[in-house]
């Protein structure tokens, strides 16, 4: 009996885990910013999908993740300029999207929600890295507002800007994700 | 031990229990994914004969075009025809929508002015043979007319082109023109008109940034010239290079004329070495 009732503890907890989808009628906003002595520029998307799966009580604990991005949709504020992000860097004929998957490593509750630690594999241009990222998850009625900043490195990607190209571009680009959740198991 | 009652009890919570551990997500990508939209051509304009490419919404673009009137066969005594002067073109272009766009030009040939609109009918690449196609329509007038004529209104040229272009194989593309002018020259006693068919062909190396084209503007009906002097169709062969925002297009034609009205008329010279000009043209696109 002792067993039956530790598996049914287990048991209570995990389904405490709950489901949060991307809310695509929110203003989600994802940045990418490259920032050179001459010319700064960033490209902006609303195209971001994915979903989250943890525990309220204990955002930490058994959680699991996945976002992705469409490419194809990021707009720098010059045509042009996107079509040689497209064809040029990214080469979204083939890799269309950017995801991310990953897990909440660990959790610290405070006033609006939590901070949050985050590692998992991001997928650019065909090449899979680690990554560990911070985060903020405030809490809305819906569920949760997600804020995140990081930085990735074109070159560890295999992101290459042909050497014609006059256009200034950092090698460290700064992503900033905002973006809200909503809870799809009640 | 446990009773039988309990180990099925177990069993089940343990189906349960590892049911739970690996549930999925039920996320599903609620949208398609976005495909790249495709293009043919990266210029507007493979060097006098427009692409069926137009300027993305709200994009603007300079272009600024020289055509030496001596010939590159003057040699070094004329630096290859650049000491004898240059037909200018200066143009501006904007994106009006993602399908339509609008440029003014000038020529300092009779001081030509010109406004175009083009825009894209349709695309595809459903038959395995991606293709573009679109309209360009124009009009110009000269500004410092050769000859006055009783009539102003013969000072005005108008034209338009139906514009198709197909990529045969990656990095290889081609672009038919056929195009009808009226009031082909606007200095002749009489009216007249051209109806000319433009073909290009340009290939891209493999980085997509440099490629060679060669075009053609062949008269297929109407003006060829008076007896004495007749116009000879325009042939134009170079290389073009993408820097990420410039275009540049280094050429030699048989042709210096640079408005569509002018050019379409065609070259009071043959396309030999002996008649052979160099030009160039810079393209810049910026955004608001």
């Amino acid at each position: 009996m002792k067993i039956i009732l530790l598996i049914f503890l287990l048991l209570t907890l995990n389904i405490f885990s709950e489901e949060y989808h991307i809310d695509k009628k929110k203003k989600n906003v994802v940045k990418f910013i490259s920032e050179t002595p001459l010319e700064d520029f960033e490209g902006i998307t609303d195209k971001i999908d994915g979903y989250l799966m943890g525990n309220p009580k204990n955002m930490s604990e058994k959680s699991e993740m996945y976002f992705e991005i469409q490419l194809n949709s990021i707009k720098t504020g010059i045509g042009l300029r996107d079509r040689h992000m497209r064809e040029n860097y990214l080469h979204t004929e083939k890799y269309p999207i950017t995801h991310f998957t990953g897990k909440i490593t660990d959790s610290k509750k405070n006033s609006n929600g939590w901070d949050v630690n985050v590692e998992g594999d991001i997928f650019i241009h065909g090449v899979k890295k680690k990554m560990k990222s911070k985060g903020e998850l405030i809490k809305t009625s819906e569920g949760y507002r997600i804020k995140s900043n990081f930085e990735i490195v074109l070159s560890d990607f295999k992101v290459e800007i042909p050497s014609l190209m006059f256009q200034k571009i950092n090698e460290n680009i700064k992503i900033e994700l905002d973006f809200y959740l909503m809870n799809v198991s009640k | 031990m446990l009773a039988n009652k309990d180990k099925m009890k177990l069993i089940i919570l343990n189906c349960i229990l590892v049911l739970n551990l690996f549930s999925q997500s039920t996320w599903k990508r609620s949208e398609p994914i976005e495909e790249k939209p495709f293009t043919i051509f990266k210029s507007t304009q493979a060097f006098n004969v427009h692409t069926a490419e137009v300027l993305p919404k709200s994009d603007l673009f300079y272009d600024i075009s020289h055509r030496f009137n001596g010939s590159i066969s003057d040699g070094y005594s004329t630096f290859f025809g650049l000491d004898n002067g240059a037909t200018i073109r200066m143009s501006l272009g904007y994106g009006i929508t993602d399908n339509l766009m609008v440029s003014i030009g000038r020529s300092n040939r009779e001081a030509n002015h010109d406004i175009q609109f083009k825009y894209k009918l349709y695309q595809t690449k459903s038959a395995g043979l991606p293709m573009i196609f679109a309209l360009n329509l124009g009009t110009s007038f000269n500004g410092r007319p050769r000859i006055d004529r009783e009539d102003d209104k013969l000072q005005i040229q108008y034209f338009g082109s139906f514009l198709a272009n197909f990529e045969l194989l990656k990095g290889l593309a081609i672009g038919f023109s056929p195009t009808y002018l009226h009031n082909a020259i606007a200095w002749s006693d009489y009216d007249t008109y051209s109806f000319v068919l433009g073909t290009y062909l340009q290939y891209y190396l493999g980085d997509d940034m440099t490629s060679f084209v060669i075009e053609g503007m062949n008269t297929l009906s109407g003006w060829r010239g008076n007896g004495s002097s007749p116009f000879y169709d325009t042939y134009t062969i170079g290389v073009e290079f993408e820097t990420g925002g410039h275009f540049f297009k280094l050429l030699v034609s048989n042709n210096t004329l640079l408005n569509q009205t002018q050019l379409l008329a065609g070259s009071p010279v043959e396309f030999q070495l002996k008649n052979l000009v160099f030009g160039f043209q810079i393209t810049r696109n910026f955004g608001l």
